[in-house]
């Protein structure tokens, strides 16, 4: 697997080329948003799947290099909420200790894919246009903006007959959110979309974090964190070429 | 227009599908608060027949508790001062934890080798591990207890808690003392707070309260009764909680006390 900054250094240097190929010629330009359905998943064995979601939105830009194929890069504020679920239960010398975690937390990243894309034109509908399937594949950067979390952790301890329930609710403070994510991940997305000839485009792609996105010094109980990203975004081409 | 709708209705219900914390569907029970602290158990173990418990170790402990008002402090007390439990609960410490059998003899968190400020400091050193608090109700013949404990560090082991009934201004004979048979006897254990349900019999080493590996932060309540003597004021009520770790051989460690 790459470094993190050999990932940085061919991340910058595929934008680098972006940015020279869109100077080029007539650039497609729009906003979209969508929405996230995250997965997320954890190194250790015993740790469970979890799964969240969010919403997106951001701005697109695209050019074409030949009349199927296209670069292009968004710039997508990315919020990505899940809980953690954590249970554990012990009994010793007849005492029986439960406990229910749920860990939520939420950041929101700043994704920079940049990708190139294979389109072909599949139906002669007046609704269609050139690229009205495309796929594509590329880098992604996430940069770590902010987030907010939360831990609420349920306490039940049962001994002679008796019962306590004690919850502790804690809410992470941003400097702790901060230690706790990584500041930047890179991952790989790949994707399909459909763009009507009317300059709106419906997209579909996943993907997944090639490093952890928690840091080294902060891992969780269940180790390194990794997330799959599924997104379902609409844009909206508001100049350069209509499809 | 429509299409600015479309964004608009894509963006607020992607805001709405974002997860919500979740949380325990558990009911919480009723828990006191526990103050991170430790307390030295100041204890005398006396007779009322003897003629020194009477005379400069009465005074002596009476000076302690208004020198040290914040530690707790019990008289264990050996004769009859009106058919209490005094005499076994007498008996029970000295033997568990050694308390030389002459009387009187002072000793801080049960160990008759160590002063005051010894054992302040080797509970400072030690932090605190865990600690409790309690609310009492009086029900007819009845004392309710209510206990909550809270360790304050991650430990291992088995711990107790003994919940000792103290009785203050017990009326009783002293020999030596200026007031003879009228002697207002202070802090004596007559007895022990048994668990609610009548699954464990009272017992002066306590109840198992925590096993295993315990996380800081673990809180256990533990509601137990005592019977009450119609002689005993309101305000002369109060109980010592004892809290101890069991060794592996049987043998109980003092951690803290706690009364109020």
């Amino acid at each position: 697997m790459l470094s993190r900054s050999k990932m940085k250094s061919t991340f910058l240097t595929l934008l680098f080329l972006c940015t020279f190929a869109l100077s080029f010629g007539q650039i497609e330009f729009g906003p979209k948003a969508g929405y996230n359905q995250v997965f997320v998943s954890f190194s250790a064995s015993n740790a469970p799947e979890v799964s969240g979601n969010g919403f997106n939105s951001g701005v697109f830009l695209q050019k074409d290099l030949t009349d199927k194929l296209y670069v292009g890069g968004e710039f997508l504020l990315s919020l990505r909420t899940y809980n953690e679920e954590l249970s554990f239960d012990e009994t010793v010398d007849n005492i029986r200790v439960r406990s229910e975690s749920f860990v939520y937390r939420a950041p929101l990243y700043l994704d920079i894919p940049v990708f190139v894309k294979y389109a072909m034109n599949l139906s002669a509908s007046r609704y269609s246009s050139d690229k009205l399937l495309s796929f594509y594949a590329g880098p992604q950067a996430s940069i770590y903006m902010t987030g907010s979390g939360s831990s609420h952790e349920t306490t039940i301890v049962e001994l002679l007959d008796q019962i306590t329930v004690e919850p502790t609710d804690v809410d992470f403070t941003k400097p702790e959110l901060k230690e706790y994510f990584s500041p930047f991940h890179m991952g790989i997305v790949a994707g399909v979309q459909f763009s009507l000839s009317a300059g709106l485009n419906f997209d579909l792609r996943v993907t997944r974090s090639l490093i952890s996105t928690n840091r080294n010094n902060a891992m969780d109980e269940y180790g390194k964190v990794n997330n799959t990203l599924l997104q379902f975004t609409v844009g909206y081409n508001i100049f350069g070429s209509k499809y | 227009m429509k299409k600015k709708s479309i964004f608009l209705t894509m963006f607020i219900g992607a805001l709405i599908l974002g997860s919500c914390q979740k949380k325990s569907e558990e009911v919480a029970t009723p828990t006191l608060e526990v103050a991170e602290h430790n307390s030295t158990l100041i204890a005398k173990h006396t007779w009322i027949g003897c003629g020194a418990c009477g005379a400069w170790a009465f005074e002596q402990f009476a000076n302690s508790i208004e020198n040290n008002p914040n530690e707790v402090y019990i008289a264990f007390k050996q004769g009859d001062i009106g058919e209490f439990a005094n005499q076994a609960i007498y008996d029970h410490f000295q033997a568990a934890f050694e308390i030389p059998t002459a009387t009187p003899t002072f000793h801080n968190n049960l160990n008759a080798d160590i002063d005051i400020s010894t054992a302040q400091s080797a509970q400072e050193a030690a932090g605190v591990v865990m600690n409790a608090n309690y609310t009492m109700e009086l029900d007819g013949d009845k004392i309710k207890l209510h206990t909550t404990t809270k360790f304050f560090q991650t430990s291992e082991g088995r711990y107790r808690i003994t919940p000792l009934l103290i009785i203050d201004n017990i009326i009783a004979p002293q020999a030596a003392h200026p007031d003879t048979t009228n002697t207002r006897h202070k802090k004596v254990p007559v007895d022990v707070a048994a668990p609610i349900g009548g699954v464990t019999e009272p017992s002066y080493d306590g109840y198992l309260i925590a096993s295993g590996d315990i996380k800081a932060g673990y809180t256990v309540n533990l509601e137990c009764e005592v019977d009450r003597d119609p002689s005993w004021a309101t305000e002369d009520i109060s109980f010592a909680i004892l809290m101890f770790k069991e060794n592996s051989d049987g043998s109980l460690e003092f951690v803290n006390a706690f009364t109020k």
